[in-house]
């Protein structure tokens, strides 16, 4: 089981985490493939020059390029961390009492929605598209009482198994809810009682 | 008017110093939310490596160039292409 405390910000007390779930390895490789592609520019580049007949590397043309390609690389390394960061920090727990949903949108911005499993109304998974079909990931989006916005576990690996796994957990949670809530009351007002005037005031 | 092959180091430095300055804001960011955690260690090492070895790379290439050469830009109120 994962370290809680390690994995959640506030955990609580008999809380474990069900699911811990990041985008599907094929986003990340997708982008990894783009950087890779750019990376091929300043050798393109070098070719050309070379074909131009006045490249030279003691003269202002090598130095132009040899500090363009630096640039170049270090910005492309960059961005590439930025992805690889972005997919490590874009995660969406399940625990056994609610989801929360952790998402790195930019440098400055950052995302954290969590919400009890008991409010969850619907879940819908929409996995559509040639490559989400092959490599099995899609979009899981949840509906929550009382609020417009809706929980989105993006690009996740095989997205119906987690549906399973979330109603699953919801279900779980209902039952120990309503169990917790029979256990709370006294034995002589177990059984419902006409509410009063007094009651209410 | 001639310019200096220095003054081409410090573009280039200033372009260093912004990406240095993201990658902090990055590091901060895999430190804060990811503390402690095996992958954010090899990110950060694997980040620190290939940062350095570039930087080392393209000291290695201009070493051998003399960078007190200048490039002249105009000279008898024309541009000479033939510098580059």
């Amino acid at each position: 089981m994962a370290n809680l405390a390690d994995r959640l910000h506030n955990p609580r007390p008999g809380e474990y985490i069900i699911l811990y779930i990041h985008r599907h390895w094929i986003i990340l490789f997708a982008s990894i493939m783009k950087y890779i592609a750019l990376a091929w520019v300043p050798v393109l580049v070098y070719f050309v020059l070379v074909m131009q007949g006045n490249f030279d590397w003691q003269g202002l043309s090598g130095l132009l390029f040899i500090l363009g390609s630096s640039l170049f690389y270090l910005y492309l390394w960059l961005f590439l961390f930025n992805s690889l960061l972005d997919h490590y920090l874009d995660v969406w727990i399940v625990t056994n009492e609610r989801i929360i949903n952790v998402e790195q949108i930019n440098l400055f911005s950052r995302l954290i929605s969590e919400k009890q499993l008991d409010k969850m109304q619907d879940i819908t998974v929409i996995s559509k598209g040639f490559w989400p079909t092959i490599f099995n990931y899609g979009d899981v989006h949840i509906q929550t009482a009382g609020s417009v916005e809706r929980f989105i576990f993006r690009q996740i690996h095989n997205p119906r198994r987690i549906v399973h796994a979330i109603t699953d957990a919801a279900e779980r949670y209902r039952i120990k809810f309503e169990l917790d809530l029979d256990n709370d009351q006294p034995p002589e007002q177990s059984q419902p009682k006409p509410m009063s005037i007094s009651q209410n005031e | 008017m001639s310019i200096q092959f220095t003054f081409f180091l410090g573009v280039y430095f200033v372009g260093f110093l912004f990406f240095f300055i993201v990658s902090l804001l990055n590091i901060y960011h895999l430190f804060k939310y990811a503390k402690g955690a095996l992958g954010s260690k090899i990110l950060l090492f694997s980040y620190s490596i290939v940062t350095i070895g570039l930087l080392a790379l393209t000291a290695f290439l201009i070493k051998d160039i003399d960078l007190r050469q200048s490039l002249i830009l105009f000279e008898n109120n024309s541009f000479d292409f033939s510098q580059f």
